[in-house]
């Protein structure tokens, strides 16, 4: 595999869980996208947590190491409670680094932290700027207010990360806490949901753990936002990944991984953006 | 209509770019206290002007929770109208209202809509008293060609909805009547 994406991170989670595999070999990779990212650092470090050593391979090309770095993938993983820096160095391609989201008091200052490293990069219009805000706004607050709900994880291990690429940009965020399935039992009358139901209830149905009307329903609209914009949208949660592009959205079976991770690429025309700003060709 | 007390309560000092419920929560609090200062009968104006971002959670905190209350009767004579730069920033809010079944008036800067969930028969009836600025449900079934009790079932929903103001002015035999006036100036 050279490509760790949406579309290829769950083999890996697969080797990262199973009890039987003792190596991982990532060195043939040479481009990873935020939400693989993300999911890897979570899954390595749930790996860590059931106290079962695996031997990493890491890519052994020297931009894809820098750009990992860049991302604070290996501080991260080295050391997860010093939080990493909300800014890429200027001589990196990294747009956003991965950024801890813990609480809810925090979210706007992050959320600007994002937005004014977008835009130092590029011009942005103010409509699809005022809409990565408000996605932003949503999917930060979702890890506070959801994903330790009962209380059942010590850490939910939120976090974000953003990158450019020639033709989109790709914002990710994920938890390693209870997930939607567990969230929405909380409420009567949604108990034994499986995760693929809970998804499908959340994303399309607009439902939240609380009964109050008003809450829930962000997922959705953020949903509508990307199909209106032709872009991607990836939630996964549990044994379930909702994946849905300009041409197709549906739910489908996944290998089980704890929590809520989420990818949203956007096109970089949406943004008013035409040129690359950045040489990021190796990462396409 | 034109006695109705009045006050202004920006939104945008508690930032440009308003996200979370948290944030919101605080918000709200202020909002319904300057609600409940008003004399009444009373309108507050919730002015998004400098707002550049009010996401579905902050704007259902904040305001779509206060119009919730409102419309339970807790604030008495009161009323409160949302006014906008662009129907745009106030997307969410209007989202928001659709899910709790409530609407509010919106000033744009040459018209009004509807935020939220509103049918089209009572956009109609609400379209009518604020042309008219006060009414009664006997002109308007007149207007509307429609049988006074259909009228009377508009214009309480459109009350309850805190879109009107409706008093009771006397008795049609064993029933109420009532005057009926516009909560803006159209």
């Amino acid at each position: 595999m050279t490509k760790l994406t949406v579309q290829t991170i769950d083999q890996v989670i697969e080797v990262i869980t199973s009890k039987c595999s003792v190596d991982l070999d990532l060195t043939r990779v040479d481009f990873i996208d935020p939400y693989a990212l993300l999911l890897l650092v979570l899954s390595l470090r749930h790996r860590e947590n059931l106290g079962r050593p695996l031997h990493v391979r890491w890519p052994v090309r020297k931009d894809v190491q820098g750009w990992m770095h860049a991302m604070g993938f290996f501080a991260e993983l080295n050391d997860p409670k010093v939080p990493w820096r909300s800014e890429a160095s200027s001589k990196s391609d990294a747009l956003q680094p991965m950024t801890h989201i813990i609480g809810e008091e925090e979210v706007s200052r992050l959320v600007n932290a994002f937005d004014k490293r977008l835009t130092s990069r590029y011009p942005l219009t103010v409509e699809s700027r005022s809409a990565l805000v408000k996605v932003m706004f949503e999917l930060f607050q979702n890890i506070p207010q959801h994903s330790n709900a009962t209380g059942d994880v010590a850490d939910p291990h939120g976090l974000a990360a953003m990158q450019d690429y020639a033709d989109s940009i790709f914002l990710a965020v994920a938890d390693a806490g209870i997930g939607l399935r567990k969230s929405l039992s909380t409420r009567e009358g949604f108990v034994d949901l499986s995760d693929l139901s809970a998804l499908n209830r959340i994303v399309y149905d607009g439902m939240s753990r609380f009964s109050d009307p008003g809450r829930g329903g962000e997922l959705r609209q953020i949903a509508k936002l990307v199909r209106r914009w032709d872009g991607l949208l990836v939630i996964r949660s549990g044994e379930a990944l909702l994946y849905m592009d300009a041409e197709r959205g549906d739910v489908y079976d996944a290998p089980y991984f704890p929590g809520v991770q989420i990818g949203v690429r956007l096109p970089r025309r949406v943004f008013g953006i035409d040129t690359p700003a950045v040489d990021n060709e190796a990462f396409l | 209509m034109n006695t109705m007390n009045e006050l202004t309560f920006p939104i945008a000092p508690f930032g440009v770019r308003l996200g979370t419920r948290l944030e919101g929560k605080s918000a709200r609090e202020e909002l319904l206290a300057a609600l409940e200062s008003i004399p009444e009968p009373g309108r507050l104006i919730v002015s998004l002007d400098e707002v550049e971002v009010l996401s579905g959670s902050f704007a259902d905190e904040t305001i779509a929770l206060s119009c919730a209350r409102l419309a339970t009767g807790e604030y008495g004579d009161r009323y409160l109208v949302v006014q906008s730069p662009s129907l745009e920033i106030a997307e969410d809010l209007s989202h928001k209202l659709e899910r709790r079944h409530l609407a509010m008036l919106c000033l744009l800067d040459d018209r009004w809509d509807v935020l939220g969930q509103l049918a089209a028969p009572m956009r109609e009836t609400l379209a009518l008293v604020i042309k008219h600025k006060e009414t009664t449900p006997k002109e308007l079934a007149g207007i509307l060609d429609i049988r006074h009790n259909a009228c009377l079932h508009r214009v309480g929903r459109l009350a309850d909805l805190r879109l009107i103001r409706r008093e009771e002015v006397g008795l049609a035999g064993p029933y109420p009547t009532y005057r009926l006036s516009s909560i803006i100036n159209s």
